[in-house]
């Protein structure tokens, strides 16, 4: 509601949280955007902005880092992964669960090649943390074994884009059983939730070939309808994924803006007491 | 007895109005539910909406075809019996009959969807069927919560309205000792009851509930 802001400053990081709380939010995921000249000095000074004011507040949130790598360059995507190793993961404010320490990777198309490329790496950079996958591919027998191995927590990014509405509970509800029964005792049971999606907006050829590019809110229906799959969730989930707290440009965002008001953040927390209930 | 079209919300008390009248006039009371796949000889079995048999007197419809721009059409040689509900425990019980067709929607989920749907459903057939009918002598408006709170002076509406004879109450009282209009849901007992949902889903429906005079759910019986 306050126009564009950059997420370096004080006073955004001071608000962001406020409202992550009153949301009733357990973590954030910071997404690090690993492009060719590496992680960019602004998005590392937010995220340390970030965690010290966790720590200093002395605030119940925890966060987590997410790595999109956008870039072949083998140096920068070990840097920022030894970076999450060094200088966060063993942070006070770093989200863990029952003592694993999740990163996330979206997997992109350049990211899944990348994997492919460098996976006995990978692993070597990532010991001690708990690679989460997470990106528009369903989880299910056919996501190639490899990846299977690497990845011990599953989320779909962007969940109302796997089908058409008529399909989205089965898809859904199939990806997480799916997961659920692989049996992997260290896994994370993951689900993402989404008020709705529209990056029409946005003009590029990746996005152009995707189907499902426009799905409204319709108030408040689409995240009802993504709250009410996650609540019917058996086993239940140990995380629950939002996507997202500030993507503007996907329409997915549950800050507060002009066009909601704060009708998402108030609808998160609802779902907290809802989801709270549920578990007894 | 007046050739009658019903217009009812499912779960409006259609079921004990058709029964009532149809103890209270026999075999002039010749019945047409188009989806009704009942072998019963007194009921009228064409399949058509409208009836298309002369002999009928009393038709039920739903007016599914309003959600999809196709609803049914006012014609000028009938009368009109409306049926409606407060929609939240309308949409509830009418829940309970939807998943007994579709039992895999018998989660959260399916309910939600289905809450969604039948909320737009009952704004467009308040406004189709019930606003206009006010003032109208061709129709009557029935709402359930009424049949439940007064039966005998509702059903007496309900036969003024079809009969060319005045009611005879004797013969209604008769039916009531019979069968008995059952009381409204215990909404707090329903599966998926909750209480931020339901204002939310109630809010969707405007002024509607103020304007027709029905009591919000969370002040119901």
């Amino acid at each position: 509601m306050d126009g564009p802001y950059s997420s370096v400053e004080p006073e955004t990081i001071s608000r962001h949280l406020a409202q992550a709380e009153r949301a009733g939010l357990d973590y954030l995921v910071v997404n690090w955007q690993i492009s060719a000249g590496g992680l960019h000095q602004d998005d590392l000074n937010a995220t340390e902005r970030l965690f010290d004011a966790v720590e200093k507040g002395e605030l119940r949130i925890r966060l987590a880092i997410n790595i999109t790598v956008s870039t072949l360059d083998v140096e920068e995507v070990r840097r920022s992964i030894s970076l999450v190793s060094e200088r966060f993961a063993a942070r006070d404010a770093y989200l863990t669960v029952d003592r694993r320490t999740p990163v996330w990777f979206f997997l992109s198309n350049l990211f899944i090649s990348f994997f492919y490329h460098y996976l006995r790496d990978l692993e070597s950079w990532t010991r001690g943390l708990h690679p989460i996958a997470t990106g528009n591919l369903a989880y299910d027998a056919f996501v190639p074994r490899h990846l299977q191995r690497f990845f011990r927590g599953w989320s779909l990014y962007s969940p109302l884009q796997v089908g058409s509405p008529d399909l989205w509970n089965g898809l859904w509800e199939k990806s997480y059983a799916s997961f659920c029964t692989r049996g992997g005792a260290e896994d994370l049971k993951m689900f993402g939730i989404c008020p709705g999606y529209n990056d029409t907006a946005l003009d590029s050829p990746e996005r152009s070939i995707e189907s499902f590019r426009e799905i409204p809110r319709d108030g408040q229906m689409t995240y009802d309808l993504m709250q009410a799959a996650a609540l019917d969730l058996e086993p239940r989930p140990d995380l629950i994924v939002v996507t997202s707290f500030n993507e503007f440009h996907e329409n997915t965002h549950i800050e507060p803006s002009v066009e909601h008001g704060e009708t998402f953040l108030d609808a998160t927390r609802a779902f907290k007491t809802r989801l709270l209930k549920a578990a007894g | 007895m007046h050739k009658t079209q019903g217009v009812s919300y499912p779960r409006s008390g259609h079921e004990v109005v058709y029964r009532a009248l149809k103890n209270y006039f026999g075999d002039e009371l010749v019945y047409c539910d188009p989806e009704s796949k009942s072998s019963d000889p007194s009921m009228c079995a064409c399949g058509h909406v409208p009836c298309v048999n002369p002999a009928n007197t009393f038709a039920k419809n739903h007016d599914f075809g309003l959600l999809h721009g196709s609803g049914l059409e006012v014609l000028p040689d009938r009368r009109y019996l409306i049926q409606f509900r407060s929609p939240i425990r309308s949409i509830a019980s009418n829940f309970y009959l939807s998943v007994a067709r579709r039992p895999d929607t018998d989660n959260r989920y399916g309910w939600t969807k289905f809450a969604y749907e039948q909320i737009e459903y009952w704004n467009i057939f308040i406004d189709r069927w019930v606003f206009p009918a006010e003032g109208n002598r061709r129709f009557l408006l029935c709402c359930y919560e009424d049949l439940v709170a007064d039966p005998l002076a509702t059903l007496r509406r309900v036969v003024e309205h079809v009969s060319q004879e005045p009611p005879n109450d004797d013969m209604i009282s008769s039916f009531l000792r019979k069968v008995q209009v059952r009381p409204l849901d215990r909404l707090h007992q329903f599966r998926f009851y909750d209480e931020e949902f339901f204002l939310r889903l109630e809010a969707l429906t405007g002024d509607r509930i103020t304007r027709l005079g029905l009591v919000p759910f969370d002040q119901g019986v």
